[in-house]
């Protein structure tokens, strides 16, 4: 049997992982690293350079060098905040089909799915290489906050991957895993997720093996890359003031700029100041390239930063509130994510909670390893552990995986967890004038279904057509539109005879299926929203188009992994429709014992009664 | 918290599927009507340690899986509003108005073959038993196979009723 992985595919960075008997082992790269950048550089000679070596020439090959395609993924391209990211990037991006947006580098039209498989081609491919087995399948973290469309395009990246993605899990409730796994804790803990690209925080409560989320909130476009963002326009100012050249209309010297301030800002973590000279930022009119001089003390740097910070304290508040906990109810508080290590981050959520922030686990791996675990978990396995390397922290203090789950699906002591989900939004139906009522609100648990009755808003009314919104706001043009779905022929009546009964669904992945029945006629509708902006699906059982620039030899490496996963679902299939069989042989069979026994009972019945 | 066999899980279905359109979100859940906070809490962890889908997704057919999620989803729904205080008792002014309205069918209790579906295997023994007992006029047995009954289900309003009535 093949590998089950946990995969954090992150904006900037992934992490990718497996469990094992001794604890989460994550994949290095050959230089030993076990975080990766989550870049492609598709050079013009038409090969493909993945991760850390791949961000080396994000600065020599800007526009053909794609980065921090997650923040892309699943988005409508015509949103002002899509819009914005656009701008900022050295890489064209077009509208595609469904408006959503596609990548073009060197001539070739990728969609953000095939970028994002590149990413995961290359962790699949440093975990087959390490523990020397075939990836099947994978559980992909998202930020929790992340939409339909968004989920849709993570699996669909997986899919491309030739991945089969056993589940979405949010990366803030990974994290509270990998922090409470095996503890046997009661506690209530709050995860607070500060990475490259978003905002996340989570309220769970862990009760021994159970991790129910009681609340989560966050924001997109609010992470480390804003904060580098930050920091480059400070230095382009900086430049201008200096040397009267102005590099914002410039992206590529924009990008030196910002691997520039990404490293000043990782410096001021353990620095109260930094300076230097920063070289070949641009050229001036005769060519000669020019250089900058720069300080930045660390308190002009927390000045900078401060707004962010305030917001992400504002939406820890924002879920306090909706759960009706207080701060004492807090327990512990774990940090996930790069951004955590920046010492005002520390020093806000510190002074905000009362209570020193948990560091046990890596901010940047603690993710992967939750996915790991929840990764054991649904494939019910764990893998052998001769290979490998274990991390850190783990090598410290092991903990180990251990499922024990018996033939009859009772497991032993301990080893299980569950983790009990939350929609990050409210769901919303609808209505007439512009309005539109809550369906299931934010942070009800998943998987859930609720089914509602409507009925026409006018006399022989024929067709009805029921649209879903995402978001907190009454006024539907407010939230942000999920997509709708059409129920015809309601046979003529009066108005508000018609009953309509609709039904709201939210998978595991936490994904919104719709459907919609006239009581009635019993005409039924399903539809899995058509998301706007989310890739247009493929067929389920077709092959997923291929990444363009891939060599001949990783085309066929990923056509064979496409190849196989066919081969298990349709053995899958075949295996529940023997199974299928067999059960209603058995029904059968029992059908005819019971009428017998009914017969006999009738038999014996009627002689009592007449006695 | 231990996770059901395979054996409990499918009984379960096989009983609670046929109901589960009459069944109410203090049934699916469980918990007594003026159940608090903290019990309602621990009925859904509960549940779910029992019978969350993750955990037999390796036990069940694909098709027993589906109606697995199709029955834990909608145990999900009931602790939704069952949870909040403002969702919990509209759901309850919904429900008195539409028994008063008597624009829909009556509730499965009601109903003795699906009210009966609910109970598990024993209690139903115990139930046939009772009313048998009471048809051949020994009400002492009826009356103490109906309270066994009861003790297995002491929330269920059914095998209240079918008490008094004896």
């Amino acid at each position: 049997m093949g590998l089950s992985i946990g995969i954090d595919l992150g904006t900037t960075n992934s992490v990718a992982g497996v469990a094992t008997p001794e604890g989460v082992r994550l994949a290095a790269d050959s230089t030993g690293r076990r975080i990766h950048a989550s870049v492609v550089s598709l050079p013009a000679s038409g090969s493909r350079i993945l991760g850390n070596n791949a961000k080396l020439r994000k600065a020599t090959d800007p526009g053909q060098t794609i980065y921090s395609a997650k923040r892309l993924i699943g988005q409508n391209v015509r949103s002002p905040l899509v819009q914005l990211t656009m701008a900022s990037l050295p890489y064209p991006v077009e509208e595609g089909n469904n408006q959503q947006p596609i990548i073009v580098v060197g001539g070739r039209r990728m969609t953000v799915p095939e970028v994002s498989a590149m990413v995961l081609t290359h962790l699949i491919q440093l975990c087959e290489e390490q523990f020397e087995d075939e990836v099947t399948e994978a559980v992909i973290t998202v930020p929790a906050n992340f939409s339909d469309s968004q989920r849709q395009g993570t699996k669909e990246a997986g899919r491309i991957a030739g991945l089969d993605v056993m589940r979405l899990v949010n990366e803030p409730t990974a994290a509270a895993l990998a922090y409470g796994y095996g503890q046997a804790m009661d506690q209530r803990v709050a995860v607070f997720d500060f990475g490259g690209g978003t905002f996340d925080f989570s309220v769970l409560k862990i009760d021994s093996d159970i991790f129910e989320v009681l609340g989560t909130d966050g924001e997109f476009f609010l992470g480390g890359d804003d904060i580098d963002k930050m920091v480059a326009e400070f230095l382009a100012a900086e430049m201008n003031r200096s040397i009267g050249v102005d590099p914002r209309p410039t992206p590529t010297a924009m990008n030196r700029l910002g691997i520039a301030a990404e490293q000043i800002k990782q410096y001021l973590t353990s620095n109260d100041a930094a300076g230097g000279t920063i070289d070949g930022i641009v050229v001036n009119d005769v060519g000669k390239p020019m250089s900058i001089e720069f300080e930045l003390n660390r308190s002009t740097f927390d000045n900078m930063i401060e707004g962010y910070v305030d917001r992400t304290i504002d939406v820890c508040r924002n879920v306090l509130a909706t759960t009706g906990l207080e701060l004492g109810d807090i327990d512990s508080v774990i940090m996930v994510g790069g951004s955590t290590r920046i010492p005002l981050v520390r020093q806000r959520l510190a002074e905000y909670f009362s209570k020193e922030p948990a560091t046990r686990i890596n901010p940047d791996e603690v993710v992967a390893h939750g996915a790991a675990i929840q990764a054991a978990m649904l494939a019910g396995a764990v893998h052998d552990s001769d290979r490998g390397e274990l991390t850190n922290e783990l090598a410290e203090n092991p903990v180990p995986i251990d499922l024990g789950i018996s033939e009859e699906g009772a497991p032993s002591q301990g080893g299980a967890a569950l983790l009990l989900d939350v929609t990050p939004d409210t769901l919303r139906i609808a209505t007439a004038g512009g309005y539109s009522d809550a369906f299931l609100e934010k942070n009800s648990p998943i998987p859930i279904e609720r089914s509602k009755l409507f009925t026409t808003a006018h006399a022989n009314q024929s067709r009805v057509v029921i649209e879903c919104y995402r978001g907190p706001h009454r006024r539907q043009a407010d939230n942000e539109l999920l997509g709708s779905l059409e129920l015809n022929d309601i046979p003529p009546g009066d108005r508000g005879e018609a009953e309509i009964e609709v039904t709201f669904r939210v998978d595991p992945d936490s994904i919104l299926h719709v459907r919609a029945k006239d009581l009635r006629t019993e005409n039924e509708v399903e539809a899995k929203l058509n998301v706007i902006g989310a890739p247009v699906p493929a067929d389920e059982q077709g092959f997923a188009d291929l990444p363009a620039g891939m060599t001949e030899k990783q085309t066929a490496k990923v056509r064979q992994r496409q190849e196989k996963r066919q081969q298990r679902l349709a053995k899958k299939a075949e295996k529940e429709r023997a199974k299928a069989e067999k059960q209603a042989r058995k029904q059968a069979k029992q059908a005819e014992k019971a009428e017998k026994a009914e017969k006999a009972e009738n038999a014996e019945n009627a002689e009592n009664e007449g006695e | 918290m231990r996770p059901w066999s395979k054996r409990e899980l499918l009984a379960y279905l096989d009983r609670v599927m046929p109901a589960l359109e009459g069944l109410d979100h203090f049934e699916l859940l469980d918990v007594p009507p003026n159940a608090d906070d903290k019990t309602i809490q621990g009925a859904y962890h509960n549940m779910a340690a029992g019978l969350h889908p993750d955990r037999h997704r390796n036990v069940l057919t694909p098709s027993q899986h589906e109606r697995l999620i199709v029955v834990y989803a909608r145990i999900a729904e009931a602790y939704r509003v069952l949870r909040s205080q403002v969702h919990r008792e509209k759901y309850l002014r919904d429900e008195a108005r539409r028994r008063q309205d008597g624009t829909e069918a009556p509730r499965a209790p009601q109903d003795p073959a699906s009210a009966l579906a609910l109970l598990s295997p024993k209690a139903q023994q115990l139930y046939r038993r009772a009313i048998a007992a009471g048809r051949t006029g020994d009400k002492a047995s009826a009356m103490l196979n109906m309270r066994m009954a009861l003790a297995k289900h002491p929330q269920s309003g059914f095998l209240q009723d079918a008490l008094r009535n004896l």
